[in-house]
């Protein structure tokens, strides 16, 4: 056996002193050597691995990380990149530790939002029931190396037929330059039965931040209850970044996700989402931009566990520069979910000589009774809407621009609130090359 | 030999255990055309599925005479090649198969049935060509798939053509009239005239008096909670079309 | 609902038609390998030295290798040691030179699979080549092919008489090195057939084996290798059928197809080994390895496949589109029932400029059988141009079956065009309810269907393929509806 990497044995060293020097409850320090036994086991994945066939950690594993030890200042350069005009409850995170003065966490009727932290020492349930009980496995090791590094992170719950109006707005910023840190954030989210809620999860990063975020998000979805959750992460500037939203549905239960990942050096979402209740419905929409040297990996997996339970999947893809991006969606119908319907769509603009993108929509099914579809397409714009756009006077450039943005836009516009949407679609024509032709257009 | 066809009485049927039809009695003779109405939910599409014989409908008491002999023991193919012919008010869908391919294996089914000689594709080939004349349909169809993608009026348009073919002895249509506008109501109206012959028996299944002012009935029944209450003549739909059906679920009561 | 699950356990439970064994004395080596067993092999097949020394190569890597357990199957491990690599059939002639000096007893068996050899020879001008058990023993026709330049024999034969053609390109498509089974036949192949199309030949016919299994643990090694000069263009059949058996054997055939500037190659299979019993007790383990090479410009390779037998299937007959405009094309029908298991489907990797690719997949999945579609669509940097096409449908009979689909897509050339769509469905209780109302039984009705189904796969066969596969279709799926 080698010697371990240096990302690992920093991992390791990070775990040794999150044991000693913690004044945290026996069974947190037991959660963490447990996890630490689990991600051990597993190790880093490498391209032998299924899972990981078309993302290299090989970057990753070379560097050495540390802990966070206090909260970063935060800069007005990243203060301004922020839903600075959302309402309701809000968490800022510096470098993995909870900013207070920034966040806003007065109580609302039937909405608790309170820092990890606090849920642990005041052994508040949610934390039992939800931490680890819904990412486990061993599908997921950075969820493993979360829990064997848990520090801090979002508790929020909603109590039963509350309807929430504002939106719950997590933010995470990376800022540390001076060295290479890894924060593991952990959001735990307890929906009661027939509440509704949208959350925002956005990660920032100030340029030259070297950062390792591992995000570990577990939530349990109650009966008839609804949520968005938008996942919005910004930056070209974000580092390495492992993103992983598992998700529990009980019966009728609705939840929508938008997902927009706009480059970073080297990003994996994966989305878990488990329809535990009959009539539960998940529907997913991800959006990724990767530029030069960019590299964004998408693996999401459904599984159908009850009857008359439902998804729907629409990731679209725009890639540019030397940006390189990886779609894996996975449907598993299970063989007691009669009356079954999924649905996934993967589409990809590739508008450069040194742009790759592997697909790969998967379906798993072990019942007769479903109806499934997936189609994933690579491709460039229409020819024929470009063909139109010119034959009325626009500009080749500026028809490729206007067509690019349309693409993406189809899915920017279906994000219920209105901030985030404004602000991504000024952040996809930021990036989008060439694209401030049609700044005035949009 | 009497000249019924059809004899039905005191039909009893649930689906998923729960009566539907409760002592339904009904008498249909050769060259007669009987519209059977109702409001929805009183049993009519139940009553023609049990006629066919689909799967689910359970007859739990009462019998069915068709031609003289017990109708319920035959499976449903062996009632659609002794003459019992349906026209669905929803014709699925058959993704790959060609409505060409699926009238010639059922016309041939039933020439075996009778042991005649199966008609070979050229022959076949004239023979639906004529009939699809008289339903103003355009050949390309016979190589689409069944059903896939037609419109509600193709859907019932290709309903008679079927018919047409398989010159059935029991015809039983299924809220033919339902999604079609006036023109495509007419043509198939025409095409259900047509059809109209001595030796055959037509039911009408309808929610509306519409179909009837292009398909003149000889006898029109009222179907309510699972029996006939009324029959009469062509002024009974007429009756029906002015002042509703609440009038005899009253009369019904009251009786 | 009761009836027709009744009518399907009915038809499930008929008993694989062409489940015998023939009675003939087979001259078979005792069980296990190391290099004397292929140097017996080799021997026996009178082979030149270049042949064995090849085979050595190959087993000395195969040695390194490890069995392969990515695919989406369950069996139990291979004893390798246990299974004899070769066996062939007795006769009075080492090499019959007419159907008459075949063995009666043979010819009587491909009479009961309905295959008359003479009959079929004459009526569709097919020349055939039957594998029975390792070893041809059969070949028509060979006048009126030599006469047009074309060569087609048995693989050993091709060894000795067209040493430097088969030097050529024996191993240029599936290198030895390739996989564990690959590696596995490179040392140990016993026969096959080899085909040549001379430079702007058009082969004046269709040309066809018929492979069967026979003798008892006898593994199956076949190897052919297709090549096709500048110009030219040939269709080659392949269909098999096996005889009731109780251990499982492993068949792991390798083919390879070069076509050069403006060749085409179209090369059909109907597969049809024994599937196991109910219990999924004996059936043939079938890992096979077929690759075609669109090694010149113009070219094109097309595979159609139609799978209804063997326990376990692993194939993934592929093309590489080297040459520029060159175009692949797979079309396949898989089907599993009772605990069949099959994993297939095609790889298209377009290295060329404007090469194009066609993927149709149709799988049926009933009883409890697993049926995986495993693809790979990769446009290379440099396949400007390039564009694939895929349709992936599943038809699942009965709720205890699975359909899985797993296809890769791996971009780099940013003017390539991929487009892939995948649906699943199953046969619809009121589909069947429309059917037998016209007074079509229900057998016949799910015959209808799934022959719609698979109406795009067949449309690519061979006229005579086209209607043995609908009635194999028939023979393994009739009332497998839930």
């Amino acid at each position: 056996m080698s010697s371990p990497s240096p990302a690992l044995a920093s991992f390791k060293a990070a775990a040794d002193q999150l044991a000693i020097n913690d004044a945290a409850p026996d069974w947190l320090n037991a959660t963490r050597v447990n996890g630490w036994q689990r991600f051990a086991e597993m190790g880093v994945p490498g391209v032998r691995d299924e899972r990981w066939k078309y993302t290299r950690l090989a970057a990753l594993e070379r560097q050495s990380f540390v802990l966070p030890n206090h909260g970063g200042a935060l800069s007005k350069a990243v203060h301004a990149e922020e839903f600075s005009a959302l309402p309701g409850l809000r968490m800022v995170f510096v470098d993995g530790c909870l900013d207070e003065r920034s966040s806003r966490l007065a109580g609302k009727a039937g909405l608790r939002v309170r820092s990890l932290d606090n849920a642990i020492a005041d052994n508040d349930a949610v934390v039992s029931e939800l931490l680890g009980k819904i990412a486990q496995g061993p599908l997921h090791p950075f969820a493993a190396l979360n829990t064997a590094l848990l520090a801090n992170g979002a508790v929020i719950d909603v109590e039963p037929h509350a309807t929430i109006e504002e939106p719950v707005y997590l933010l995470f910023i990376s800022s540390c330059a001076q060295v290479s840190l890894i924060s593991n954030p952990r959001i735990l989210l307890n929906i009661g039965a027939n509440a509704s809620v949208t959350v925002v999860e956005h990660h920032l990063a100030h340029d030259g931040a070297k950062n390792f975020v591992n995000v570990t998000t577990e939530g349990r979805i109650g009966e008839g209850a609804r949520l968005e959750y938008c996942s919005v992460l910004d930056g070209v500037a974000l580092d390495s970044h492992i993103n992983g939203l598992h998700l529990e549905q009980a019966g009728d239960s609705h939840v929508i996700h938008n997902s927009v990942t706009l480059g970073g050096r080297m990003i994996r979402n994966d989305l878990h989402c488990r329809l535990l209740g009959p009539g539960s419905h998940i529907d997913m929409r991800g959006l990724y931009l990767a530029g030069d040297r960019q590299h964004v990996d998408n693996h999401t997996l459904v599984e159908h566990c009850a009857p008359h339970t439902s998804s729907a999947q629409d990731y679209k893809g725009v890639l540019h520069g030397r940006g390189r991006a990886v779609f894996n969606g996975k449907v598993l119908i299970h063989s007691g979910a009669n009356g079954s319907e999924a649905h996934q769509s993967n589409g990809n603009l590739l508008l450069s000589e040194k742009a790759e993108i592997d697909t790969k929509p998967e379906l798993e099914i072990y019942n007769d009774d479903v109806k499934c579809s997936h189609g994933a397409t690579v491709g460039q714009l229409d020819k024929e809407a470009l063909f139109y756009l010119r034959s009325r006077g626009i500009g080749e450039a500026t028809a490729r621009s206007m067509l690019t943005f349309a693409f993406a836009e189809a899915l920017v516009q279906r994000i219920g609130l209105s901030d985030v949407r404004n602000r991504i679609e000024q952040r996809v024509i930021e990036l989008l090359p060439e694209s401030e032709r049609i700044r005035s257009f949009v | 030999m009497s000249n019924k066809i059809l004899e039905i009485k005191g039909l009893k049927a649930e689906v998923d255990g729960k009566a539907i039809l409760k002592g339904l009695d009904l008498a249909v003779e050769a060259g007669e055309v009987h519209a059977i109405m109702g409001p929805n939910g009183s049993g009519k599409s139940t009553l023609t599925h049990v006629l066919a014989g689909r799967e689910g409908y359970v007859v739990s008491g009462g019998k069915v005479l068709y031609k003289g002999a017990d109708l319920l023991e035959l499976e449903t193919e062996e009632r659609a090649r002794e003459g019992v012919f349906l026209a669905f008010q929803y014709p699925v869908e058959i993704p790959g198969v060609n409505n060409v391919y699926l009238l010639k294996a059922a016309l041939n089914a039933q020439r075996k049935h009778r042991g005649e000689a199966e008609l070979d594709a050229i022959e076949f080939l004239s023979l639906v060509r004529d009939k699809m004349k008289l339903m103003q349909m355009d050949e390309s169809f016979l190589n689409r798939a069944v059903n896939e993608g037609f419109s509600g009026g193709e859907k019932k348009r290709n309903e008679i053509l079927q018919m047409s073919v398989l010159q059935p002895t029991l015809a039983l249509l299924d809220e033919t009239d339902s999604g079609l506008d006036i023109d495509a109501l007419k043509i198939v109206a025409n095409g259900i005239n047509s059809l109209r012959r001595e030796d055959r028996a037509i039911v009408l299944v309808t929610h509306y008096q519409r179909l009837l002012d292009y398909i003149e009935p000889d006898f029109v029944h009222v179907l309510s909670n699972g029996r006939i209450v009324k029959s009469g003549d062509k002024s009974l739909a007429n009756e029906l079309e002015a002042r509703g059906y609440d009038w005899l679920a009253e009369e019904a009561v009251s009786a | 609902m009761a009836s027709t699950q009744k009518e399907l356990q009915r038809v499930v439970d008929r008993k694989y038609e062409h489940g015998f064994v023939t009675d003939i004395e087979s001259d078979t080596l005792p069980p296990g390998l190391d290099e004397n067993v292929i140097r017996a092999i080799s021997a026996r097949k009178d082979e030149p030295e270049y042949l064995l020394e090849w085979r050595l190569k190959a087993y000395r890597h195969w040695l390194t290798m490890t069995e392969p357990h990515w695919a989406h199957s369950n069996y139990p491990p291979i004893d390798y040691s246990a299974i004899s690599y070769f066996s062939a059939p007795k006769s009075p002639d080492d090499a019959p030179k007419s159907l008459d000096e075949v063995d009666p007893k043979l010819l009587e068996t491909y009479e009961k699979l309905g295959i008359p050899l003479h009959e079929r020879a004459r009526l569709a001008g097919v020349a055939v080549d039957a594998v029975f058990d390792s070893v041809s023993v059969a070949t028509t026709f060979k006048k009126k092919l030599s006469e047009a330049g074309v060569i087609f024999c048995p693989f050993s034969e091709a060894a000795r008489d067209y040493p430097e053609l088969v030097q050529q390109y024996l191993g240029s498509v599936v290198p030895y090195t390739d996989n564990f089974y690959a590696a596995l036949n490179s040392a140990v192949f016993t026969d096959g057939s080899f085909v040549f199309i001379p430079k702007g030949t058009r082969c004046p016919m269709e040309l066809s084996t018929y492979f069967r299994i026979n003798a008892a643990n006898t593994g199956q090694f076949e190897r052919t290798l297709i090549i096709a000069e500048e110009g030219s263009e040939v269709s080659y059949l392949e269909g098999c059928t096996a005889p009731m058996r109780d251990e499982n054997q492993l068949h792991a055939a390798v083919v390879e197809l070069v076509a050069l500037d403006n060749a085409r190659i179209k090369y059909s299979t109907v597969q049809n080994w024994y599937p196991g019993d109910a219990e999924g007790r004996g059936g043939i383990y079938n890992f096979v390895t077929k690759r075609g090479d669109c090694r010149g410009n113009n070219s094109r390779i097309s595979w159609t496949q139609v799978e209804t037998g063997s326990a376990i299937t692993w194939k993934y007959p592929s093309c590489i589109l080297r040459g520029d405009n060159s175009v692949g094309e797979f079309y396949s029908v898989a089907v599993t029932n009772n605990l069949q298991q099959a994993d297939t489907g095609t790889k298209m990797i377009h290295i060329g400029r404007n090469t194009r690719s066609t993927i149709v997949s149709k799988g049926i999945s009933a009883g409890r059988g697993q049926n995986a579609y495993r693809g790979l669509v990769k446009i290379l940097p440099g396949a400007e141009g390039a564009r694939n096409y895929t349709q992936c449908d599943s038809l699942l009979m009965g709720d205890a079956c699975g359909a899985h689909t797993f296809p890769y897509v791996e971009v780099g050339n940013p003017s390539a065009i991929v487009e892939h769509e995948a649906t699943t469905s199953r046969i619809g209780e009121d589909q069947l309810y429309y059917c037998r109302q016209r007074g079509l039984s229900e057998e016949d009705a799910v015959n209808m269907i799934v022959n719609g189904f698979c109406k795009d796969v067949f449309k690519e066969l061979p006229m005579e393929f086209a209607v043995e596969a609908q009635n194999l279709l028939g023979v393994t799926l009739e009332g497998a509806v839930g």
